[in-house]
């Protein structure tokens, strides 16, 4: 129940090659490098997404001990996925463990889906990781904007996506410390049967969304002062601009994503 | 009671956000004593209090409550029962329907039975200055926040653990609420609990302290009476703190060369001081 270090969708600033580029290259090309991994059927392809992977942690200085951290909130659903996956598909038998069968069809399944998982959990930690969130919807907004003629509020999108990706750690900060002063006067979250667990969360929850319901309405207030208009129109501080860094990505890892797909069609 | 040993807390230890927050501290509480802890904010005041009921180890060094290390899960399991820590801000942590079951949460956590429950939460209410059978009923989203946080209080004082320790907990309120929290805190102290609390406010730690302890960038700065510690003020302002003005009024006079007592807490000591000075002067009346 202790959530502690890094959380998800944090911002950890940086002066990386990674943290340099353009965010709306971090955008696409961890949009493509997920398409890439739900695309991805051979051993070769995966072989080379997890370079890409590799390649792209090492030039955002993420260190071994962090990649844990960003894992670590996972390992729950990453176990079940592959064991499910290790019993439950029908083949060639390994090993008898009782009624149950691993087989060599699971085995390669529960392998593919636990490595797509991790890539793509580690691609999109990566980007809000290097991005900071004011970045993030400077870049969704331009992004968005050939969609809004086609009547897509780009503006209010990427406005409610930035706050709601701002309080993601606001709230699990705030969580741990109503669970912490919980605590304090005898309340238990982690021991007991499940009703007794559900029933426990109520003096956890009930504070937290009374807490996010106020900090909604302070910021909306808080915009409101600083005469926030919804459709008005900016401009920025910093003018968002490619240069050969970014272009270099891209091509990087397009090649990366039409070789995925090649390997699919003719591997 | 309470021992600290070369304690030493860092946060998100090994990751860039890495924050060395208490740097090997040692410090004992005594059973019965009243310990106001002061510093600026980010001193590490937070982090040791909540080191007191194991809801934080220590990186290095340990801390022992009644002899028992809180390393030990068995031992953190029951120490809520006797270290009641009652949060900064603990307005946030209200869930129940009503501020009886409010209060009540902490002796129902402790298996109490009803009749025990009902006497306890009555007190406890009298104590905060809240009537009973006016708020007993309320929702405790209804209150004002000065009422929410003085129900919080009466969570802890109701299930009563052994050693109070508390964090911050006058911040917003008025000088009548703070002044009755303060007699209030010291009432049960002679009670025979322990208390410990964290306040940026000055005077108030010199009137009501045994002991003050002055947390800088987390290792302590200087621990003793009140008098020992605001005796001089010069010290305090550099680490963030205010000094009670008696004592400063005694403190600048010195320095322009009369020969006066700086180890002054009161406006009436501050008083007497003075006419030893001038004892022929005319006295003025104070207040």
């Amino acid at each position: 129940m202790m959530l502690s270090g890094i959380t998800l969708g944090q911002y950890i600033p940086g002066r990386s090659f990674v943290h340099r580029l353009d965010p709306r290259t971090k955008i696409l090309a961890s949009a493509v490098m997920i398409m890439a991994v739900l695309v991805c059927n051979k051993p070769a392809g995966y072989v080379f997404l997890t370079l890409g992977t590799l390649l792209a942690l090492g030039f955002a200085g993420t260190s071994p001990r962090l990649l844990v951290g960003i894992l670590r909130p996972f390992w729950v659903i990453l176990t079940l996925t592959l064991v499910l996956q290790l019993f439950f598909t029908p083949g060639q038998v390994l090993l008898a463990l009782g009624p149950l069968h691993v087989t060599r069809e699971g085995l390669v399944l529960g392998g593919q889906i636990l490595w797509r998982l991790i890539l793509l959990i580690v691609f999109s930690s990566l980007l809000t990781l290097t991005t900071s969130p004011l970045m993030l919807t400077a870049a969704l907004e331009s992004l968005l904007k050939p969609l809004q003629r086609a009547g897509v509020p780009a503006f209010d999108l990427a406005m409610m996506m930035t706050i709601a990706l701002r309080f993601v750690p606001t709230l699990l900060e705030e969580a741990q410390q109503i669970i912490k002063a919980q605590q304090s006067r005898g309340a238990v979250f982690t021991r007991g049967g499940l009703l007794q667990r559900v029933r426990g969360l109520v003096p956890l929850l009930v504070p937290l969304f009374a807490g996010a319901f106020r900090r909604a309405e302070e910021l909306a207030t808080a915009m409101e002062i600083r005469c926030y208009r919804v459709g008005a129109n900016r401009t920025r501080m910093h003018q968002l601009r490619y240069d050969w860094r970014d272009y270099a990505v891209l091509a990087g890892t397009g090649t990366l994503f039409l070789a995925t797909l090649a390997l699919r069609w003719w591997g | 009671m309470i021992l600290v040993e070369h304690l030493t807390h860092i946060y998100a230890p090994g990751t860039p956000l890495a924050l060395t927050s208490l740097e090997d501290v040692s410090l004992r509480i005594e059973e019965g004593e009243f310990v106001v802890l002061a510093g600026a904010t980010g001193s590490g005041k937070t982090t040791l209090v909540q080191h007191f009921n194991g809801l934080l180890l220590p990186t290095a060094g340990r801390v022992l409550v009644d002899g028992r290390d809180t390393r030990d899960k068995r031992v953190r399991r029951d120490l809520w029962r006797t270290v009641g820590l009652l949060f900064q801000n603990p307005e946030q942590q209200l869930f129940e329907e009503n501020v009886f079951a409010e209060v009540a949460f902490g002796c129902r956590n402790l298996g109490l039975d009803e009749g025990t429950i009902e006497i306890r939460v009555r007190r406890a209410l009298e104590m905060v200055g809240l009537e009973p059978v006016r708020f007993g009923t309320l929702s405790p989203f209804a209150l004002s926040r000065g009422q929410q946080r003085r129900v919080a209080l009466a969570g802890v004082l109701a299930y009563r653990p052994r050693v109070l320790v508390l964090d911050e907990p006058t911040s917003g309120l008025d000088p009548a609420a703070r002044e009755q929290i303060w007699q209030m805190l010291k009432g049960m102290q002679q009670h025979g609990h322990t208390v410990v609390v964290i306040t940026h406010h000055m005077e108030d730690a010199a009137r009501y302290a045994d002991r003050v302890v002055v947390l800088h960038r987390g290792k302590i700065y200087r621990q003793g009476t009140p008098r020992q510690v605001f005796g001089d003020p010069e010290g305090l302002r550099a680490v963030g703190l205010d000094v009670p003005m008696p004592g400063e009024l005694m403190y600048r006079l010195r320095q322009r060369g009369l020969p006066v007592n700086t180890g002054i807490l009161t406006l009436d000591e501050a008083e007497a001081e003075l006419k030893k000075l001038a004892p022929s002067g005319k006295a003025c009346p104070v207040m």
